[in-house]
């Protein structure tokens, strides 16, 4: 789990840098705002907000190969109402905390940016 | 060599459409690339022919899932435009969905082309513009 693996990117941008750069950048911005709208759309009970978003990360999880998060955002996807609550809710808390880690990982590896702890 | 003039991206993917417009300049088989992201804005692009950056796409590449108005609603208002401007466009529906109904409404829709799932790959890309075009590149 949140173990990233970039192979596709790097073929794809013939591993070029600052290509790469640009598309974690956005892979790390977008995949954070979906996190947290499946996490307020849990919080919220809005499974509607919680399934586009899990719907809408789906893509960026091939690009990247975090294929545990992706078979828990594809269940969250798939989720037609609250009743299997507990787990719902340790799918959501999964993919919240595994891809956070992904995306910290990513910005001080990858992005060499440095992060200010809280 | 001759090119296609121009391919429009609909997604509000940013991901995905950084990709797509990568692999398709690596092609190197359009002139002119556009990116759209949500149906209304592509929708809007396509009628408004004062825009400078106007130009009639060969191919739309449409998302499925958007806010607002997703890739269905855009084929029912596109569906309005005139037969001129169809006639010269090949629409191919690239999602990531995992409804087989979207997969068979695209199937059954006159306005559809194709169907290709996320992420589009050169390979398809170059397909596809074999099988539409005749158009080959390396």
């Amino acid at each position: 789990m949140g173990k990233y693996n970039l192979k596709f990117i790097k073929e794809l941008t013939s591993d070029n840098e600052s290509e790469i750069q640009e598309f974690l950048l956005i892979f790390c911005r977008d995949v954070l705002e979906a996190i947290n709208r499946i996490k307020a759309g849990f919080d919220q009970h809005n499974l509607d907000e919680m399934k586009f978003y899990a719907h809408k990360m789906k893509t960026s999880l091939k690009y990247l190969d975090l294929q545990d998060e992706l078979i828990s955002v594809i269940d969250i996807e798939k989720t037609t109402d609250f009743s299997n609550y507990s787990d719902l809710q340790n799918k959501v808390d999964f993919v919240y905390t595994s891809l956070q880690e992904v995306i910290k990982e990513l910005k001080i590896n990858e992005l060499k940016m440095e992060i200010v702890q809280e | 060599m001759k090119k296609l003039n121009s391919i429009l991206l609909i997604d509000d993917d940013h991901a995905s459409n950084f990709l797509h417009k990568m692999i398709i300049q690596r092609t190197n088989c359009v002139e002119h690339i556009k990116v759209c992201i949500s149906a209304q804005k592509g929708l809007d692009y396509l009628i408004n022919k004062d825009d400078p950056d106007y130009q009639i796409p060969d191919i739309i590449f449409l998302d499925i899932n958007m806010p607002g108005m997703n890739g269905w609603e855009f084929l029912e208002e596109y569906k309005l435009l005139s037969d001129d401007l169809k006639a010269k466009i090949i629409i191919v529906m690239l999602s990531s969905t995992i409804n087989p109904d979207d997969v068979l409404k695209a199937n059954e829709s006159e306005l559809v082309n194709e169907f290709v799932n996320k992420p589009l790959t050169r390979e398809t890309l170059l397909h596809l513009i074999k099988v539409f075009y005749n158009l080959e590149f390396e």
